[in-house]
């Protein structure tokens, strides 16, 4: 009878292993397809940065190029979005999840490369292709404040279709991140940066940003 | 037909078990340690193994045992005194009784009825039945005094007790007598026990639990001397045995549960005869099915502690080492899980109400994204799932082999239902259990 349960403990060894190995599969399907949607990101960014560099260089009619930013930047944005859902459920479903942190931090490598191409469009062209908000929070430490402001945050894009929130988590080692947050003197979280203007710290409620919205948008237009 | 389901029971009260709210403490403490420090993945993927390997046992058994239950007719033929107690049974009683007349057995036959102060007219009416021998019990004592009081009576060496709402087929007796020439250490025999004429989808979805429990593992668990319960509705045993043990528990929420792990205890066998089937009235309304399972269960809980003896104890073999273990740890796991999910849900909920999601998509849920591909929802976990459910169908096909049933498209939902709801409901049934153990809610029926 102890034959049984060796016999069965084999089997049961032989399934959970064949099992793995599908598990493996599948969670190497969900990193690759985020690792392409995150290249495609950066790719993307780069060959705007050349264009910019290029029209720049040579000092050509930037008209062409500014309708070209901002007619594809709020596809991009949208998709900065669906890829940040897709990580999350990446973390979730995923068994073996090995390439999270590497995956984590290439998007937001994406995601800020994104933000700086916008800004330099902003600057290049006169105006952005929309107003953006660049939120820093924290996440290894308890933050309820983060949490609201990010509540407040939604729902003001909710109301704007003109406004895209570049979130940051400001308690990493990423370099690129930490560079953002001391440009804008965001020291503590949550702080938010409208339209590259001065930084707010603490949470702001959605009137308060609602208000400065419209009248930095009108600034940036001199 | 309003048939009640199973014997309808009396409102006998019985004592609390205050000590199994020991039990229920350490569930709870068990289920906040588990919330507190291990990952719902973790835990379903530990839950799908641990399923693997019982289910790999389960499997490793039936292929070495299958095909030995052959019996050569010895011609011994013994007294069988059928007992079928009553109580308000007005509804199904007399096509029992009819069943029963009906059997096609060599030997002699008695059919004996204690009516258990029935109240609803059908001592009134059995009284009219020829070829029975009735009893009546002035005062409702329930199910287990009605039956010791007909073994006190019976004449036949073989008592097979069979419940009021049970059908008998032509060749049970003559087919399950058989299995007593095993060894004279066979105090009972049980037999493949189905829901007579499913009528809506929770009876066939229990058609099916019956076809595999009592088909399926019943087999299985007989071959290593395993079983744990001689089912209510029909088992048959040897009379001296079960007087020499004092008979039925009256003060039991599970007497046939309770006799198995007594006859157990004392080193006696219980065989299992699965060619002939029995058809039984099931629950048809969830708040039946509620009562009727918690009842199991808390009956089930208090006699597991009664009989703590037998468990991982060498003398009681695969039974003690396996059998009892899966069957509490199953139901156990199946508790906490639900239990689980709940807390998980509710801190889902809870965070949905104060936005939480922020650890990406902070000010990101504008515009409420969908992923497109649907795989990135589908946990990896599952897959340990589809392997042990892939098992768990052998055992589906087994068991419909042994029904003589071929697999029907209506029996899909219902198979669905088994697999998804199903366990949740039993999971929650179980919990509320041990909750009434913790909270010392008195026993009724």
């Amino acid at each position: 009878m102890a034959n049984v349960y060796m016999k069965a403990f084999f089997l049961t060894a032989a399934i959970v292993l064949l099992a793995f190995f599908f598990i493996n599969q599948l969670d190497l399907m969900r990193a690759t397809d985020l690792q392409r949607g995150i290249d495609s990101m950066l790719f993307d960014s780069e060959s705007e940065r050349l264009v910019y560099a290029y029209t720049q260089l040579m000092g050509n009619d930037t008209q062409a190029v500014c309708s070209y930013a901002s007619s594809t930047a709020k596809a991009r944005a949208t998709r900065a979005y669906e890829l940040s859902e897709k990580i999350r459920y990446f973390e979730q479903s995923n068994v073996v999840n090995a390439d999270y942190e590497r995956i984590k931090e290439q998007y937001y490598l994406a995601n800020a490369a994104l933000y700086v191409n916008v800004q330099t469009a902003a600057k290049y062209c006169g105006t952005g292709p929309y107003t953006t908000i660049l939120f820093f929070y924290k996440t290894r430490q308890d933050c309820p404040e983060c949490q609201a402001q990010g509540a407040v945050l939604d729902s003001v894009v909710k109301g704007n279709s003109n406004v895209r929130v570049f979130a940051f988590p400001i308690d990493t080692d990423y370099e690129f991140v930490n560079m953002l947050a001391r440009g804008h003197n965001a020291t503590s979280a949550p702080s938010i940066v409208v339209n590259e203007g001065n930084v707010l710290s603490g949470l702001h409620s959605e009137d308060e940003i609602r208000a400065i919205l419209p009248s930095v948008t009108a600034q940036r237009g001199k | 037909m309003a048939a009640p389901n199973e014997y309808a029971r009396s409102t006998l009260k019985l004592q609390e078990r205050k000590d199994l709210a020991v039990f229920g403490l350490i569930g709870i403490a068990a289920i906040i340690f588990i919330f507190l420090t291990i990952s719902y993945q973790i835990v379903f993927m530990l839950y799908a193994i641990a399923s693997i390997f019982i289910f790999c046992t389960y499997f490793m058994l039936w292929n070495e045992k299958e095909g030995e239950e052959h019996f050569a007719d010895t011609g011994k033929y013994p007294h069988i005194t059928v007992l079928i107690p009553s109580f308000n049974t007005r509804h199904t009683i007399f096509e029992c009784i009819r069943t029963c007349k009906g059997s096609v057995y060599p030997g002699k036959l008695d059919i004996l009825v204690i009516d258990d102060g029935s109240t609803d007219g059908s001592y009134e009416l059995l009284q009219k039945v020829e070829g029975i021998e009735l009893h009546r019990q002035v005062k409702n004592g329930g199910k287990a005094a009605a039956l010791n009081y007909g073994i006190e009576k019976a004449k036949g060496e073989i008592v097979a007790c069979v419940d009021s709402d049970t059908y008998l087929a032509k060749n049970t007796l003559k087919q399950a007598v058989k299995h007593f020439a095993e060894g004279e250490n066979v105090a009972s025999v049980v037999v493949f026990i189905c829901v007579n004429n499913p009528r809506n989808l929770l009876q066939r979805i229990q058609e099916l639990e019956y076809w595999v429990s009592f088909g399926f593992f019943f087999k299985t668990i007989a071959t290593v001397n395993g079983l744990y319960v001689t089912p209510g509705p029909t088992a048959l045993y040897r009379k001296d045995i079960l007087q020499k043990l004092g008979g039925y528990d009256e003060k039991n929420l599970c007497e046939d549960l309770e006799i198995a792990l007594r006859l157990q205890k004392h080193g006696y066998r219980i065989s299992a005869c699965h060619q002939t089937i029995v058809k039984t009235e099931v629950p048809d309304n969830l708040k039946q099915l509620y009562k009727q399972r918690l009842r199991w269960y808390r009956g089930g809980a208090a006699n597991i502690i009664r009989y703590s003896e037998l468990f991982f104890n060498k003398k009681y073999g695969d039974l003690g080492f396996f059998v009892l273990p899966t069957m509490l740890g199953s139901g156990l796991v199946a508790a906490l899980f639900m239990a689980w999910t709940i807390l998980f849900t509710a801190k889902n909920a809870l965070s949905w109400l104060l936005p939480f999601t922020y650890d990406f998509s902070a000010g990101m849920t504008l515009t409420a994204i969908s992923v497109g591909n649907g795989f990135f929802m589908l946990n990896s976990g599952w897959i340990l799932w589809v392997f042990a459910i892939c098992i768990w169908g052998y055992f589906l096909v087994k068991s419909f082999e042994m029904v003589g049933e071929h697999f029907q498209l209506k029996h899909v939902l219902p198979l669905l239902c088994l697999l998804w709801i199903y366990p949740l409901f039993l999971g929650f049934v179980f919990m509320v259990s041990y909750a009434y153990e913790l909270f010392g809610v008195k026993y009724t029926w």
